[in-house]
């Protein structure tokens, strides 16, 4: 056996599965790394080659997945070999906005307080440096319609909890390493809860059956618990966009 | 319209081909383990289209017939019976209203499937019938539920003869993005050892056990979220492996070694639990001449299938023709 240990030179293309291909653009994290790999994706989605079946974008890659009895990796490969030479617009992803209400603090957000004291900030500080900040989907994961949003400034950079929670509700706002974590469905968790939206981003009963996609830019506007139990579920989704 | 559930049923979902395609918003394939399973049982029926049966793992269970119709039940081996007579496998048989239909447990393999004409109708979600309870898709069936199919009056009774894949101790993996965070002498180690089957395994991942040290690597420590693949091999924070499967999460942080080749992903699913293997590694050319092959097979299947008998309706007493013969073990058929 004879495992190529070369030093990985980015954007980096190579095969996963036999009917998959990744293009990775970063060992680290970056919203810039993000931006092009929801780029790439947006670019390369315009016109698909026959036999791809999906694409995913990620925090920094993007993986294509295909049937390798109607198009081979190397032509793939190539394809978006001469995609990433061509100027990328990372201005143009695609992406929409949305303004979405959440409960910060209280039974809503148990955690808030101990986040402001890894902050070292007031909690109504927080509140309005979260609800103040324009986050990107970066990426939609671990589990139906669950989008990672961010990135916050710097300030936010705090470590997951250690601890697992068993089980948060849909709709939670999750804090941690800069990104909120904003899942659709009940999830076990070690980020740390601030906040709850009435607003659940997979919804089986709707058309498309997600709110959000990886791109878009979301801002959370600070609403009261009793304002959260008024509002009705089934024509939220359309007041949202902006 | 269907079939009453009259058993507690374990690991027991209805699947289709799944739903591909929706792994960017969180959600994976899902669907059948066994695809090759999945499609004997849709020729046999003579069934078109992606059409849902009922995957049964370890443990079978007991069905009310409801609705006339044509079953056939392809997979793991287990028996099964028709109001107390044996079935073999892979042979399509009529039951009518108030027949019971009863599923042993599994004796050689891992995944079975029971399919009825026309697929079984319960309600599909994001465009498919496969049952990803964990996400929401569908329910865990219980004792009482029913399961919905349409009536049907002629089906020729085929027959398919299987070979036995259960129980391959060579699975085949390709080399993926991050392979080379694991040293070289990780690497050589990891297809050197024998591996085994644990029980801690479901329709998400099968974790496997294997003696000598665990498989470190410092540099996958720090791997960022990206898609995971059908057949990763996850290398988790303790050094152990899983091989992620059908209803694994859409993305992941802990690095994967290497991936399943598509042509073997049903025979690793299919190995029973303590059943011993290894991993070898191949080519991308011939991990894609493999599925040529698998490919190749699912479609001569049509050419494989036998008719026990055109034209059923010829014959009374049908059901004591040939299918029943009283004393079959339900694996005449196998090859050994």
């Amino acid at each position: 056996m004879n495992f190529n240990k070369n030093k990985m030179v980015f954007p980096h293309i190579t095969s996963i599965g036999d009917s998959g291909l990744i293009v990775m653009f970063g060992e680290k994290f970056s919203i810039e790394l993000n931006q092009k790999a929801l780029a790439l994706d947006f670019e390369f989605n315009k016109i698909l080659p026959d036999g791809v079946l999906e694409t995913i974008p990620t925090l920094v890659s993007l993986m294509v997945r295909f049937d390798p009895l109607t198009v081979s990796y190397h032509f793939l490969r190539d394809y978006m070999e001469a995609l990433l030479d061509s100027d990328l617009n990372i201005e143009i992803s695609g992406g929409r906005s949305f303004v979405i209400p959440a409960v910060y603090g209280g039974k809503e957000g148990p955690e808030l307080d101990e986040v402001a004291d890894l902050m070292q900030i007031r909690p109504d500080q927080v509140i309005s440096g979260h609800s103040d900040s324009k986050q990107h989907v970066m990426m939609l994961g671990f589990s139906a319609g669950c989008s990672y949003c961010g990135l916050l400034p710097p300030i936010w950079d705090i470590p997951r909890g250690k601890k697992i929670n068993p089980s948060v509700p849909g709709g939670s706002l999750l804090i941690a390493l800069r990104q909120t974590v904003f899942p659709a469905s009940n999830m076990p968790t070690g980020w740390r809860r601030i906040g709850q939206s009435p607003c659940l981003t997979f919804d089986l009963g709707k058309d498309p059956n997600f709110l959000l996609k990886p791109g878009d830019e979301v801002r959370f506007e600070q609403i009261s618990s009793a304002k959260a139990q008024s509002i009705s579920h089934d024509k939220l989704w359309e007041t949202l966009e902006r | 319209m269907s079939l009453y559930i009259n058993s507690t049923l374990i690991g027991a979902s209805v699947q289709d081909d799944g739903r591909p395609g929706l792994q960017r918003y969180g959600v994976t394939s899902g669907g059948a383990v066994d695809k090759l399973a999945l499609a004997q049982g849709r020729v046999l029926l003579n069934d078109e289209g992606n059409t849902a049966a009922l995957e049964f793992s370890a443990v079978g269970g007991n069905f009310k017939v409801q609705t006339s119709s044509f079953f056939v039940f392809t997979g793991a081996k287990a028996l099964l019976k028709l109001n107390g007579n044996f079935i073999p496998q892979g042979q399509v048989f009529e039951a009518n209203v108030g027949d019971e239909i009863e599923i042993g447990s599994i004796s050689k393999g891992f995944y079975s499937y029971l399919h009825v004409a026309g697929g079984f109708l319960s309600t599909a979600h994001l465009g498919s019938r496969s049952t990803n309870v964990q996400v929401g898709l569908g329910t865990a069936l219980e004792n009482g539920n029913i399961l919905p199919y349409k009536r049907t009056l002629h089906r020729d009774l085929m027959y398919l003869k299987s070979n036995d894949y259960f129980n391959s101790n060579k699975i085949r993996v390709v080399s993926g993005p991050q392979t080379n965070l694991f040293p070289e002498k990780v690497l050589q180690r990891f297809f050197s050892t024998e591996y085994k089957v644990s029980p801690m395994r479901n329709r998400m991942g099968v974790k496997l056990d294997f003696n000598g040290e665990n498989f470190y690597t410092d540099a996958g420590l720090s791997v960022l979220s990206d898609a995971i693949e059908l057949g990763d091999i996850q290398i988790d924070g303790e050094g152990t492996p899983t091989v992620l499967l059908n209803d694994r999460q859409p993305t992941g942080g802990y690095p994967r070694i290497s991936t399943i080749i598509s042509a073997d992903l049903h025979k690793f699913a299919q190995k029973s639990v303590n059943s011993k293997f290894n991993f070898v590694m191949v080519t991308l050319k011939e991990a894609i001449k493999a599925l040529e092959e698998l490919t190749e097979q699912l479609r001569n299947l049509r050419s494989q299938v036998d008719s026990l008998q055109r034209d059923p309706h010829n014959i009374s007493n049908l059901l004591n023709y040939s299918l029943v013969g009283g004393a079959i073990r339900g694996d005449e058929f196998d090859e050994s």
